[in-house]
């Protein structure tokens, strides 16, 4: 059957850019798919994923649901005969598919380099300080016992968070459907509607477990050194600690809003014990993430932009946060206000700004991990029972000399 | 071989002679080419028989004949050759001197067995102490004091001293009807005169220990070729029956992993030129043995060279043996514990594999025996241990690069002609 294949050499070029650049050394043994922890007998990647991106073959390979599916335990480049690098690939993949998928496009783009940084600063500062002005702030720092609230109200922090954290949902949806979209299209198949809600509860269990990062160290191949065995239980740390926080913020809201329960909250009360605690968690796996970056960048594959903007973003959010907690309880008003600007100012980053970041992962995983568990489903249970054992019949002949 | 007259003859008695390192196919060759050409020689072998990696063959590709036959004519044309001396159980310390004047130093290990030995066995049915069988790759043991192989030359025993008490023990000494057994031997040191030297060095397996992922040394059915060859061999370690080493089980189905730690930065770098052929032969031999059995060959290139090709179209021409690209890169056990499980890629069809099969043959390459080292006062050989040619020194066979038996023949005839040069400018001054 002829096919034409139409490549992309600026999507190559792209992706060798963004620290592959082994990936021509390639010579398509499939060690990496056999190695790999997560890929499944019908959809073994990366071997397949290394000839498309050097085949050019751009709308194939972001269509596929094993870009998101890998976790990134970099079993694959430490076993690679050729030192091509599979994983620091597939990390560019999920870096470039970002952006391919961001809706606006313009902001995928901004949040994909430095130079827009200041921009998008820029943008809450301007926001806030309006804001302030309105409200006659700016003046001078409100007096007498400390509450974030007498400097800028709750209520309109929420208001304008609210819509820009919605319009940011309603992008990073549209941006999640078109890769979704995209799977049904192009990768195994389409699957009904049916099909992935039945997914749903498998899906959700394996992101509550974090069960993929567990396989990963799980299930290894062998005993090479792949610098990623603190992926499984930094990657808990986040996840819990961001939930944490997300659980307090929300109870916060319904405290004020529906019980009239105003802040600053005492440092016992159980909404602030668990913001506290999940802080430090978040932090923890943070600076684990962080260290492991750094200390094993040569070995480990290395860390882009993209990388180590949302990690210090995160970071800095989470920072500030406890910043003003501390400062607001030592009593230091000038340090305490500025410092409550700056968080909001971070806030507004991570939360607004996320379907375009590397926390848009979320939604991408998400989106290829109940794709492929509702294709999953659809196998005879026999087959998914025994995992395979398909005899290596079919090809029972040279290949074509 | 034409008789030199007799002026001719005093004239070569002139030459200093050659010095061959290595006793292996490579080496015997050379050593038999300059000889048979009028030249002294003397072969230095670190084992204590000659025949090399080629006596512990079961069959030769792509005819499929036995590598015993050839060797034995080269050993029964050594024999009868006086100008050739030979060395076992002797490694080369130290060379020095130039072309026409080498001083070549041996290190010799005591046999501990001397001349007399007739290789009547009466040692061994005393002896108490075991050893690794190191000719059949540890797959069973011999006494300390053994016999390398049943067709070993010389056809003298050997006392492995790191396995023996030695003088502690001695009942080897009381049994011997010979006199043949001298425990008190030592090391020694003699330095030979050479006109020119051809280094023969061969080849180690690659150690299959360090493929952690394909369970060598982990998981007893996992194999590597080389010991293959010796299963499969009458006088190897089961008398030719090919089984599992694990349960004694006959083979029903075998998978052989191609580019075991070859083609690999993590491991050998190179291509080793001859386990795909490896391959195809014992798959063939493994289905001729037993007519039930399969066997699987995954492999990311298949590397036929020339006619070779031919024999691969032969060999695919039998249904159960099957070649799949995709490299292997796991192995494990299946949930009942018996049977391995190889898990590839099938790259054709981008599916994952995963077969069970009886016995995972690891087709590991070639690593140069000067790997690591070299000898001082010898060009020092190249970063994967590969020995370049320098000034009246000749590299032959798989010493230089990896190659099948008929080209290292090839290559140590022509080793031996440019030693002979040597010789010959040498002497003319």
């Amino acid at each position: 059957m002829a096919a034409l294949i139409e490549p992309d050499l600026e999507f190559k070029r792209a992706i060798l850019g963004l620290d592959a650049p082994d990936l021509t050394a390639c010579y398509q043994c499939g060690t990496c798919s056999a190695v790999c922890p997560l890929s499944t007998p019908d959809n073994p990647f990366p071997r397949k994923e290394m000839a498309w991106v050097n085949w050019g073959l751009k709308e194939r390979v972001l269509s596929n649901a094993s870009i998101w599916l890998c976790h990134q335990c970099a079993e694959c480049s430490a076993y690679c005969p050729r030192g091509a690098g599979p994983a620091s690939v597939m990390a560019a993949l999920r870096d470039f598919s970002v952006r391919h998928y961001a809706a606006p496009a313009f902001m995928g783009r901004a949040l994909g380099a430095p130079r827009h940084l200041l921009l998008l600063f820029g943008a809450p500062v301007v926001l806030l300080l309006l804001l302030l002005a309105g409200l006659g702030h700016l003046d001078g720092l409100p007096a007498g016992r400390i509450v974030f609230a007498k400097f800028i109200p709750d209520g309109w922090v929420e208001v304008i968070y609210s819509l820009a954290v919605g319009l940011a949902l309603a992008a990073a949806a549209w941006s999640g459907l078109r890769y979704l979209n995209a799977m049904q299209q192009a990768g195994q198949g389409r699957v009904g509607a049916a099909e992935l809600a039945g997914a749903v509860v498998a899906t959700l269990r394996a992101i509550f477990s974090q069960r993929n990062f567990k396989d990963c160290t799980r299930k290894r191949p062998g005993l090479r050194k792949t610098y990623r065995e603190h992926a499984h239980r930094a990657h808990l740390a986040l996840f819990y600690g961001f939930l944490g926080l997300v659980i307090t913020t929300t109870s916060v809201a319904v405290g004020m809003y529906v019980f009239d329960y105003q802040e600053p909250w005492p440092l016992w009360h159980p909404v602030k014990i668990l913001g506290n605690a999940s802080g430090a968690v978040l932090i923890a796996g943070l600076a684990v993430f962080s260290w492991r970056r750094a200390a094993d960048a040569a070995r480990a594959g290395k860390s882009t932009y993209t990388d180590w903007l949302l990690l210090t973003v995160l970071a800095l959010t989470a920072l500030t946060g406890f910043a003003c907690e501390a400062t607001r309880l030592a009593g230091l008003r000038q340090v305490a206000y500025p410092t409550y600007f700056v968080h909001l100012v971070l806030v507004f980053f991570l939360l607004v700004y996320f379907p375009y970041t590397k926390f848009s992962h979320v939604v991408y995983r998400s989106a290829a991990m109940l794709y492929s568990a509702a294709i999953a489903a659809r196998l005879p249970a026999a087959r998914a029972a025994q995992a395979g054992l398909p005899a290596a019949d079919a090809a029972r002949s040279l290949p074509a000399a | 071989m034409a008789a030199h007259s007799a002026q001719g003859q005093a004239a070569l008695e002139a030459y200093p002679g050659i010095v061959v390192v290595g006793g292996g196919i490579a080496g015997v060759s050379a050593a038999l080419e300059a000889a048979e050409a009028g030249y002294d020689v003397t072969i230095v072998e670190r084992n204590p028989y000659l025949g090399g990696r080629v006596a512990q063959l079961y069959k030769y590709f792509p005819k499929l004949c036995p590598p015993y036959c050839g060797l034995e004519i080269n050993l029964r044309r050594l024999k009868d050759n006086p100008r050739v001396r030979f060395y076992t159980m002797a490694e080369v310390a130290r060379v020095s001197g130039r072309p026409g004047n080498f001083e070549v130093t041996l290190r010799l290990k005591p046999r501990y067995v001397n001349d007399r030995c007739t290789a009547c066995a009466a040692c061994t049915a005393v002896c108490p102490q075991e050893r690794p069988d190191a000719f059949n790759f540890a797959m069973g043991k011999t006494k300390a004091i053994y016999l390398s192989h049943d067709l070993a030359f010389p056809m003298k025993y050997a006392i492995d001293a790191e396995s023996c008490r030695l003088s502690e023990c001695a009942r080897c000494v009381a049994a011997c009807p010979y006199d043949a057994i001298d425990l008190a031997m030592q090391p020694k040191s003699v330095t030979l005169k050479a006109g020119a030297i051809v280094v023969a060095t061969g080849w180690d397996p690659y150690d299959a220990r360090r493929l952690d992922n394909l369970g060598a040394g982990g998981l007893a059915d996992v194999i590597t070729n080389v010991a293959m060859e010796r299963l499969a061999a009458a006088n190897g370690p089961t008398g030719g029956r090919i089984v599992r080493p694990s349960d004694g089980r006959e083979v029903m189905s075998a998978a052989f992993v191609q580019c075991a730690g070859s083609r690999d930065h993590n491991h050998l770098g190179y291509c080793s030129a001859i386990c795909c052929l490896a391959s195809l032969k014992q798959a063939v031999y493994l289905c001729e043995r037993n007519p039930k059995a399969r066997a699987d060959i995954f492999y990311i290139d298949l590397r036929t060279p020339g006619t070779y090709e031919f024999f691969a179209q032969k060999v695919f021409s039998n249904e159960r043996i099957t070649a799949t690209k995709g490299k292997v890169a796991r192995i494990g056990l299946d949930q009942a514990g018996g049977q391995l499980v190889v898990e590839a890629e099938k790259i054709a069809s981008a599916e994952k594999l995963r077969l069970a099969v009886d016995l995972v043959v690891l087709a590991t390459g070639m690593v140069p025996s000067l790997a690591g080292g070299g000898i001082a006062g010898m060009p020092a050989p190249d970063s994967d241990g590969f020995m370049s040619e320098g000034e009246g020194i000749f590299a032959a066979g798989c010493a230089k690069g990896p190659l099948d038996v008929a080209s290292t023949v090839q290559d140590a005839i022509a080793a031996a002609a440019l030693a002979v040069e040597t010789v010959r400018a040498a002497a003319r001054g």
